[in-house]
């Protein structure tokens, strides 16, 4: 078993996929970590096919589910919303348009915060780091096509969202 | 369609907004690739370097199933590991959780003590257990509840056996558990040595210590107990001598040897139990020492006057030769001169005992003359109110005067019907002092009147339900807590009672042993009560081991059937046990390697490397 691979494919819907569940940037890491290293320690229970996409993404998405509620139970707390955490400021050195870009971005932040688990979680898995459908549908248990159309369906949402919320601060 | 045809579909500026807004997120891919690396090496190299000794000593105790989820979160990632590859069955797991509940509630109490001793010196490692303790008792609380409302109502409901046999079997399999942590390389021979030397030595310590209890929990004979904790005790010595010489840690030059710990605490295990046994704890009075005690007693000192008579009927009866008692006849001669010089009144129950045991001198009758008791009592008719005064007031006046065949029947018909209330108190040292005066008047031949009412009084003291370990006589009917029913409803066998149960002994002898009258339980109060600390025992165990000594001497007591030999086994049960726990210690230890294992799974060794 190779598991940089795995990583490779892997890492950016796993992280997003504790991300849309609600869980701190530094935690999703952790959680994506320890599912990496619970899948190379009991590889030997894996019966499939290392090279076939989606075994291997039922495989990883099992040891995650368990890790999640695990995670959960022991934190014995609702999911966090994704506003909680630190946001990066790339805009620093522009002050005037870092506030209106600020604004957006908050708004955008609190639309995604607000959407439906699944629609959330799509997105997080998707644009973490632009991973590709194939290894979201593989670790979701649900064909390409179905991602496609969740993904188009949480983006519809998210700019409704984001009207309202534009209306709303009218 | 393509996929990144597909893809590109969403990769607009909103697409990349989203992405902006997850950039927390983001991880940077070789750092992440590096930190799961790290995790795994740190997995493996928790199987091959010892894990923190605190760590060790918390798991050698109690296996995966109890702590190591906490310590997996804190960073200890082998315990987990370690119960995943082991791959725990649920029915030991099951089996072994009383017994991890009872470890659990100890190691709760010792955590937290440890806690408060070391916390300032040691921080990280009383953090370490307050996160392990609290996590269990989060995550097992409901199964604790309910195993320990089982726990309860089996210790309350069930025979003994039963609990016996349940707490057994559950710790046989925590044991196991153990054991099998054991050979996985969880701990090495001299860490679970070390647990199971200390495990029996101070199981041994408190069942030594408490063998009272012990004996009346398990209804077992003392030496058995004794036999059982002296294997423990040895066991432990063996165990930790294993675990110390058979390993392949290598010796220091300097400093204290490790385990040398563990032997010396085995060793002074065996030398508190042995010495609780035979020096230092309680010892009980045989015949013969009651034999020498009562012949160096010195009255009014260590023994009273009543406790030396009953003493020396006890043992005549019992067929003892008492041949000499000059020194308690001395003691009680100089006690009377004493008093008399003194001009002091001597308690008229000391002196009705002294003359009873035949060391009054003629003077001494002269002495306690009572005329107002002779023209009332003896040549008139008031009845005996004060039994054992008058008894003893008769007997002065049967030596001083010749009492006339009309006062002795007299007297004796009134003593008789001062029995005349089977509640009364003192009842049955009533109807020992009836059968006294009668045989002084010389109406032996009315003590047979008598038998009914003794019978009875025999019953209605008996403090005892049916199948209480010990039982004895109580002074009267209402000294004992009844329920509805009458039956005595909490055992309570006081050494208080002691003179009802020599009153008791004679009507016993006397008149034969009522149905109802457990000979075997009276054995048994009788012998905790002539158990004495100290180089000599008292008048009141001395007394105890003669009454015990005349029990046994009584045809009833020898027409009891001997234990079977399912009964002798059961007896020995004790022992049995003792000796199927030191032969776990001694397996799990011997079985346990000598240095931690490496990691059992194998493959590539640097699985994440880019």
């Amino acid at each position: 078993m190779d598991l940089e691979p795995l990583l490779d494919r892997f890492r950016g819907p796993l992280i997003g996929f504790f991300a849309g569940q609600g869980n701190a940037p530094r935690d999703a890491q952790e959680l994506a970590q320890d599912v990496f290293v619970e899948a190379y320690l009991s590889r030997e229970r894996f019966g499939g096919d290392w090279s076939e996409m989606r075994a291997v993404g039922a495989w990883l998405r099992g040891i995650a589910g368990n890790l999640l509620h695990t995670e959960r139970r022991r934190r014995g707390r609702s999911p966090r919303p994704i506003d909680d955490v630190e946001p990066v400021d790339p805009d620093a050195d522009d002050p005037a348009g870092a506030v209106e870009r600020d604004e957006a971005r908050e708004r955008l932040r609190a639309a995604i915060d607000g959407l439906r688990g699944p629609w959330r979680t799509v997105l997080c898995m998707h644009y973490l780091e632009g991973s590709g459908l194939a290894e979201i549908g593989a670790l979701l248990g649900i064909s390409t096509r179905a991602v496609e159309g969740r993904l188009r369906r949480a983006r519809q949402e998210l700019k409704s969202a984001i009207e309202r919320l534009e209306e709303a601060q009218r | 369609m393509s996929e990144r045809h597909e893809t590109n579909e969403f990769d607009d500026d909103f697409g990349r907004e989203i992405a902006a807004v997850l950039e927390p997120y983001k991880p940077d891919a070789e750092q992440f690739a590096r930190e799961v690396q790290q995790q795994l090496e740190a997995t493996e190299t928790a199987r091959v370097i010892p894990l923190p000794a605190f760590v060790r000593r918390v798991a050698a105790i109690l296996p995966p199933i109890v702590v190591p989820l906490a310590l997996t979160r804190a960073g200890v990632a082998a315990t987990a590991v370690a119960s995943k590859k082991l791959g725990w069955k649920v029915l030991p797991t099951a089996i072994a959780l009383p017994a991890a509940v009872l470890a659990m509630l100890f190691v709760t109490f010792f955590v937290t003590v440890r806690r408060a001793v070391v916390a300032n010196a040691h921080a990280e490692q009383a953090h370490l257990a307050q996160h392990a303790v609290s996590a269990w008792w989060r995550e097992r609380w409901r199964s604790t509840l309910v195993v320990g409302a089982l726990i309860a109502f089996v210790a309350f409901e069930a025979p003994i056996e039963a609990v016996m046999i349940v707490l057994g079997v559950s710790m046989l399999c925590l044991v196991g558990i153990v054991g099998a942590l054991a050979r996985n390389g969880f701990a090495t021979r001299r860490e679970i040595g070390g647990r199971c030397t200390y495990a029996l030595g101070f199981i041994a310590l408190m069942g030594s210590q408490f063998s009272d209890v012990a004996a009346q929990v398990a209804d077992v004979e003392r030496d058995s107990i004794f036999a059982g904790m002296l294997v423990l005790a040895s066991g432990a010595l063996i165990v930790a001598a294993l675990s110390m010489f058979r390993t392949d840690a290598p010796r220091r030059r300097r400093g204290v040897q490790p385990g040398i710990g563990g032997v010396w605490f085995a060793l002074f295990t065996l030398v508190f139990v042995c010495g609780e046994r035979y020096w230092l704890g309680q010892r009980e009075v045989t015949t013969e020492v009651a034999v020498q005690a009562l012949e160096r007693a010195t009255p009014r000192w260590d023994f009273d006057a009543d406790e030396i008579e009953g003493a020396v009927i006890h043992l005549r009866a019992a067929g003892v030769a008492l041949s000499d008692l000059d020194a308690v006849a001395e003691s009680f001669r100089a006690y009377l001169d004493a008093e008399f010089a003194a001009g002091r009144e001597v308690s008229p129950y000391d002196a009705a005992a002294i003359e009873r045991l035949g060391f009054f001198r003629e003077s001494d009758y002269e002495a306690f003359r009572d005329d107002t008791f002779a023209k009332f009592t003896i040549h008139g008719d008031m009845g005996l109110h004060f039994l054992q005064q008058a008894a003893f007031r008769i007997a002065i006046h049967d030596r001083l005067e010749s009492l006339t065949e009309q006062q002795r029947s007299s007297l004796a018909q009134r003593a008789v019907e001062q029995l005349d209330d089977l509640h009364a108190h003192d009842v049955l040292k009533n109807v020992v002092t009836v059968i006294q005066i009668l045989e002084r008047v010389g109406h032996e031949d009315r003590v047979e009147t008598v038998r009914d009412f003794a019978r009875d009084a025999l019953l209605a003291t008996w403090a005892a339900a049916p199948g209480d370990w010990a039982g004895c006589f109580a002074p009267g009917y209402a000294s004992i807590d009844r329920d509805e029913d009458g039956v005595p409803d909490e055992p309570s066998h006081t050494f208080v009672w002691l003179p009802a149960n020599d009153m008791a002994m004679r009507l016993l002898a006397r008149f034969g042993v009522p149905d109802g009258i457990d000979l075997e339980a009276l054995d048994r109060y009788l012998t905790e009560q002539s158990r004495h600390y100290g180089r000599t025992p008292d008048g009141r165990h001395v007394l105890a081991a003669a009454i015990r000594s005349h029990l046994h001497a009584t045809p009833e007591w020898q027409a009891l059937p001997s234990p079977s030999a399912w009964q002798k086994l059961v007896d020995m049960r004790l022992l049995f046990g003792a000796g199927l726990m030191v032969l776990f210690c001694v397996v799990v230890t011997s079985r346990a390697p000598r240095q931690l294992a490496a990691a059992r799974w194998s493959g590539s060794s640097n699985p994440a490397a880019p």
